[in-house]
């Protein structure tokens, strides 16, 4: 029973079997009914907090406002897609029986507008490091004249939303902006889905339970210590976190204030210092004990910074190596990582070598959008870097190739999400994954 | 002679987070020292995001807001320090580790509190003087050699206990990183430090 005339439109806008001229037709009441109240900017707040339970007013009002879990998302765009491509469908079986990717991608997604384009998310994230924008100073110390009130900041920090057009970084990366920023940055009331106790308030991979914006305990502690004082020693960074929001599995760290949660953000969306050849080499030991390394070249990941889904790079290199692994004619590997300055990025490069495909080159593994490790990487790394494989495969006649096969690519989206396959004239050694980062 | 020192901060209110208003008059009072504001700092950065290095060549320390910078333009400012026998001091608020290399020529790294501190000045006026060994001179006094000895002693007591892979390696990344400012000493720790204290 809908209390209220949002919860009312989101039960009828829940309803499959609305055609889409009634759709149409509650929207355009539902917009006329929101005409009334407040400036554009509230109206879509209200629209995005209301009716989604989380922002997302152009899916409303394209009629695509119910956020779905990738299970059911799949299920559905199984049933209704009858073989055409999607990237997404590529995870449909590995879901029902993986964990570790249900922990991946059971995130909210909207499913009609994803889109690859790793330019996009390196600006979005390029403003945590911009002068003199609120999204900087969200993770840097602030100078002493810089806010007279934590309200003077949060407004900059929700107008920076809007100009930035952040709410659409979760096209390109749904975990990034629903995980991490969204409730660091931005959340200021529990979603429907944590009033409904579906899901506990909480960002990153140690699900911190404190953001600038909710719970209100930074501004309530700004109200008292910070507001109109302008003493850079009561700053909300300062601020002591209660017993019940201090984080309790963050190992190796004593998390005590808010700038000690602050410094847990950063290295959820940026490499930097040495952070990459830690992760990657805490996979190693993890996943592939007892592999040969070339420990000279794995030292070149060190110093490698860039802005990205760190969680979300790391995990696909853990499946890169459990890929690896599940191939046990060669425990040799060499991880390279070079910097490539004229197009300004980093290659990462996972070479397991003497270890050759074999496989037709038009497999399905290979080149289905909907089975097999590729197509979850593809779904993992999505407008996070490009990415590519490189081996011997055969070609139509049972002959050896070499060949390169891209998967995120530039324009893939425009181009069905269809892999490129490239022949190549060099012996890549084995098979080697490509990773290439924009810094 | 006096060694040159050019200091490029482009966010001057970030020295009051850290120095008293003292301080920051002080500072900027030594003479051998060059902190170029407003016009004068993005003209700097400008030239150095530029690879325009001309100016730069007259000066014996280089410390610079790292983030200011691009990418390649710090790895190109670390050649003409080479070329020169300059010393780089990169800084930012953003850095969470201490790192030095002296391979080519010293580089340290830092976060902006690491920098701006107390021992600022008494470390400027020493390097003029052409009295400093080392940039670590900076983060760990006048004696950082015992400070970074005993610090490698506690750390690897520290990583032989760890059971958590990750932190194990975060570890062993520190030390990695401050074994290499005491290449010479670090074979035998304990007698290094013994060493030291006997002569004090």
């Amino acid at each position: 029973m809908a209390n209220n005339k949002y919860d009312f439109i989101k039960e009828l806008l829940a309803k499959k079997d609305l055609s889409p001229e009634k759709r149409e037709r509650i929207l355009d009441l539902a917009s006329k009914e929101f005409s009334i109240e407040g400036t554009l900017e509230e109206r879509i707040r209200k629209l995005e907090e209301k009716v989604n339970g989380s922002p997302n007013p152009i899916d409303l009002l394209l009629g695509e406002a119910k956020r779905v879990s990738i299970e059911s998302f799949l299920t559905e765009q199984k049933f209704k897609s009858n073989g055409k491509e999607d990237v997404m469908a590529g995870v449909a079986n590995e879901v029902s029986n993986n964990n570790e990717v249900k922990g991946e991608l059971s995130k909210p997604i909207s499913h009609k507008k994803k889109h690859h384009d790793p330019s996009k998310v390196n600006k979005w994230l390029k403003y945590f490091t911009i002068n003199n924008t609120a999204i900087k100073f969200s993770t840097h110390v602030w100078d002493d004249d810089l806010y007279n009130t934590y309200q003077d900041f949060i407004e900059l920090l929700n107008d920076e939303r809007i100009k930035y057009d952040f709410h659409s970084l979760q096209y390109y990366n749904p975990d990034l902006y629903w995980d991490k920023i969204y409730p660091f940055l931005f959340q200021n009331k529990s979603t429907s889905l944590e009033i409904t106790g579906k899901k506990v308030f909480g960002w990153g991979r140690y699900k911190i339970p404190i953001g600038w914006q909710y719970p209100s305990t930074v501004r309530d502690f700004c109200l008292i210590n910070f507001d109109n004082k302008k003493r850079k020693s009561n700053a909300p960074q300062t601020m002591n976190l209660p017993a019940e929001l201090i984080p309790q599995h963050v190992s190796g760290r004593t998390i005590k204030t808010f700038e000690d949660v602050i410094d847990l953000f950063k290295p959820e969306i940026e490499f930097r210092d040495n952070q990459l050849w830690v992760g990657i080499k805490t996979a190693l030991h993890e996943v592939l004990p007892g592999h040969n390394i070339n420990n000279s070249l794995l030292n070149k990941l060190k110093g490698c910074s860039f802005y990205t889904n760190t969680e979300y790079v790391l995990k696909a290199i853990k499946r890169i190596f459990r890929m690896i692994k599940s191939r046990s004619v060669s425990k040799d590997l060499q991880i390279n990582c070079t910097h490539d300055s004229i197009r300004n990025k980093y290659i990462l490069e996972i070479l397991h070598l003497d270890s050759y495909c074999e496989k037709h080159i038009n497999h399905d593994k290979l080149i289905s959008n909907d089975k097999g490790d590729l197509s979850i990487l593809k779904t993992t790394l999505l407008s996070l870097c490009d990415f590519a494989i490189e081996s011997r495969f055969k070609n139509e006649n049972g002959d050896n190739i070499y060949a390169r096969i891209d998967y995120l690519y530039e324009n893939v989206d425009s181009n069905q999400w269809k892999p490129q396959v490239t022949t190549i004239d060099y012996n890549p050694n084995g098979f080697k994954y490509i990773l290439e980062f924009l810094i | 002679m006096t060694n040159k020192i050019l200091l490029i901060e482009d966010r001057p209110g970030r020295q009051a987070q850290f120095l008293s208003d003292q301080e920051i008059i002080n500072l900027h009072n030594l003479e051998f020292v060059e902190i170029p504001l407003k016009d004068k700092c993005i003209e700097w950065i400008v030239y150095i995001n530029s690879h325009e290095f001309e100016n730069i060549e007259e000066y014996d320390l280089i410390i610079v807001h790292k983030s200011s910078l691009k990418s390649d333009s710090i790895k190109s400012l670390g050649l003409v320090c080479k070329k020169t026998n300059a010393k780089l001091i990169l800084f930012s608020g953003g850095l969470s580790q201490v790192t030095y290399q002296s391979k080519d020529f010293q580089c340290l790294s830092i976060n902006s509190s690491v920098l701006y501190t107390d021992k600022l000045i008494g470390f400027l006026k020493t390097y003029s003087n052409g009295k400093t060994a080392s940039l670590l001179e900076l983060v760990y006094g006048e004696k950082w050699k015992l400070e970074i000895l005993l610090r490698c002693r506690q750390i690897q007591t520290r990583c032989d206990a760890e059971s958590n892979i990750e932190l194990k390696i975060k570890l062993e990344d520190e030390l990695s990183i401050l074994k290499q400012s005491i290449e010479n000493e670090v074979q035998n720790i304990d007698n290094e430090i013994n060493k030291i204290f006997l002569s004090l």
